[in-house]
């Protein structure tokens, strides 16, 4: 379903080469749940943005569901996001002018809409324990709320795969766990799941477990 | 459904920092309200002098020489003043080449109209026989039946026709009401048959409080019209080469002179509404520049979650023609309101006429204004909407943090 084939990326800081991203291969199937674990600078981030579409490799393809993304145009690949990734990130991801459930549908202005919708996302912004806060803007929402909002978003569009960059990163245990668990329901309905975490607990959920070393990925 | 688009982020997007948005609205609403009153006060002007001078029917006008500057100010600013030449003029100048029909005028010192009207009244004496000036105005005017006792009065002056007026004592019949022209020659004067002028200064000694001095041997203009083929202006040389002590005046030429003494100060208004305008592209531009610069990690989102470069675009370009737009059109109401209210003090101030536009040009005025507004808003925020077009998305991520 995924398929990452000699993946590379490098940047340069100055005069220097970095490698953030160093020949990375992984092939995942269908509603796999997989956890990214590393140290800071270690490439994780970059390596889910190369997965989602969020910045070109210099080597290298990202498969999924049969498509070469890269080898997409701009445009077509933006539409496959909107239809079939999405990304939980690690800052608060929410727009400060919009509602909680106008947060959550916001995918929606970008091409994916249809009948239902505003009801799903609703059922979203429930599941995520935020029925009584629909129409309240984020800066009235704690940091652990906010990212659940954005964890709703995450669903709405209904993709095949979820990317999610240190999903719990700044939350207390009794929302990491809740979050988890929604991860797990979504999972179970044949969602992909890659997560980044420094957290060996988040890791442990997952079914398979990769490393990432200065760019070098390895299974284990 | 619920549909979020292009235009609810847009707007969303204007609420969030109300004082710059209020800065970006107000640039460009004092842009589009100087273009509006400025554009409306100068086609104005324009406007009056041309209807005015049509409406004076002469090609050129005969006045004593040293007086031109007076019948000047008289026909531009319809301030009351008085000057004297020999009838004699009016056979010399008949005869000159290109001359097609000529008419005198007798001009009454000004009078306090009435017991409540506070304005000057210029009093006007005409020859209804050869006429083709005031009479030409009134559609129904019969010249039989304009007796020596009757007056056709400007639009200004506060009466109807069939009422009685006097002045130095002589009674007189309104039989006609002109129409505005904005000149206020033509629409704060009283013209009178030249008998009825005479009469009226001879009465002047025994009747009223100032005598006039004024005798039937004493015109003040003489009116031409010029024979086809032959321009006002070169008739008027010829008139002043033929006729000692007068001087011809082509009537377009008031126009000019009018032109001449507006240019510097719309020059100044368009000087200054040029640099304002600039200012506010500059405005624009930056503070679009400092949004996008802002906004990056939300631009870096908006393209994560499946926007695409066009949008990113349109959305900039959205925002930035709402809030020119707003501008644009607050601008145009408030610059036709300051026009409307400060009407009269302007025209004293810079001593012209004034004619009120037609509804049509007013609305395509500002319908023009605000266009200009939207492309100002256009342009100022091309190059920050493509700069936010072409981040990639984890840049913008990154950058943002």
């Amino acid at each position: 379903m995924i398929e990452l084939k000699g993946l590379t990326k490098n940047y340069k800081d100055g005069e220097q080469k970095i490698s953030a991203v160093h020949d990375v291969n992984m092939k995942l199937d269908a509603g796999e749940f997989v956890s990214i674990v590393g140290h800071s600078g270690s490439g994780k981030t970059t390596l889910l943005s190369l997965m989602g579409g969020l910045t070109k490799p210099d080597h290298g393809t990202v498969v999924i569901e049969g498509t070469d993304i890269w080898t997409l145009s701009d445009d077509a690949l933006s539409e496959f996001r909107n239809r079939n990734v999405n990304f939980i990130f690690q800052f608060a991801s929410l727009v400060p002018t919009l509602t909680v459930l106008d947060n959550v549908l916001l995918p929606s202005a970008f091409g994916t809409c249809c009948e239902g919708l505003e009801e799903y996302a609703k059922s979203l912004v429930e599941l995520v324990g935020l029925a009584d806060k629909m129409n309240t803007y984020p800066s009235s929402l704690s940091g652990g709320q906010q990212r659940r909002v954005a964890i709703a978003r995450a669903f709405v569009n209904s993709p095949k795969v979820v990317l999610a960059d240190e999903p719990t990163g700044d939350l207390d245990e009794a929302t990491e766990s809740d979050i988890m668990e929604i991860f797990r329901k979504q999972n179970k309905g044949g969602t992909t799941f890659v997560i980044v975490t420094h957290n060996s607990a988040v890791a442990q959920v997952a079914r398979r477990r990769f490393n990432m070393t200065a760019g070098v990925l390895q299974e284990g | 459904m619920k549909k979020l688009g292009l235009y609810y982020l847009a707007v969303r997007n204007m609420k969030r920092k109300m004082f710059r948005t209020a800065s970006i609205v107000l640039s460009v609403a004092v842009v589009a309200g100087t273009l509006f009153s400025a554009t409306m006060v100068i086609y104005s002007v324009r406007q009056s002098i041309r209807v005015g001078t049509e409406r004076l029917g002469a090609d050129v006008l005969v006045v004593p020489e040293g007086a031109e500057d007076k019948a000047r100010t008289a026909l531009i600013s319809g301030e009351p003043s008085t000057y004297y030449m020999a009838r004699s003029v009016l056979d010399e100048v008949r005869n000159v080449e290109g001359v097609a029909a000529v008419t005198p005028q007798v001009f009454i010192e000004s009078s306090q109209f009435s017991c409540c009207y506070v304005g000057n009244v210029l009093l006007v004496g005409f020859d209804p026989e050869t006429d083709f000036s005031v009479t030409s105005w009134l559609s129904d005017f019969s010249r039989k039946k304009f007796g020596d006792d009757d007056i056709i009065v400007g639009r200004e002056l506060p009466t109807d026709e069939g009422r009685e007026l006097i002045f130095y004592g002589h009674p007189f019949k309104v039989v006609g009401v002109l129409a505005q022209t904005g000149m206020s020659y033509l629409d704060n004067s009283a013209f009178m048959t030249m008998n009825s002028a005479y009469k009226m200064a001879e009465e002047s000694s025994k009747k009223a409080l100032k005598t006039l001095d004024v005798t039937p041997g004493q015109i003040s203009t003489v009116l031409v019209k010029v024979e086809d083929g032959y321009s006002p202006q070169r008739v008027a040389v010829k008139i002043n080469f033929a006729v000692s002590g007068v001087k011809a005046i082509a009537s377009n030429e008031v126009i000019s002179t009018v032109k001449e003494h507006l240019s510097k100060l719309f020059a100044f208004l368009f000087a200054i509404g040029g640099i304002v305008w600039a200012m506010a592209l500059l405005l624009i531009a930056v503070v679009f520049s400092m949004i996008v610069n802002e906004r990056q990690r939300e631009i870096g989102l908006f393209r994560a979650l499946g926007a695409k470069k066009g949008f990113m675009f349109r959305l900039i370009m959205t925002e930035a023609a709402l809030l020119t737009t707003l501008g644009g059109l607050i601008g145009v109401v408030f610059g036709g309101v300051i026009v409307l209210s400060f009407k009269n003090l302007i025209m004293a101030k810079l001593n012209v006429p004034y004619l009120w536009p037609s509804s049509l040009f007013m609305v395509e005025l500002a319908a023009g204004c605000i266009l200009i507004a939207l492309v100002t808003g256009i342009i100022a925020a091309l190059y920050p909407a493509v700069m936010s077009a072409r981040m990639e998305p984890y840049n913008a991520i990154r950058k943002g943090e």
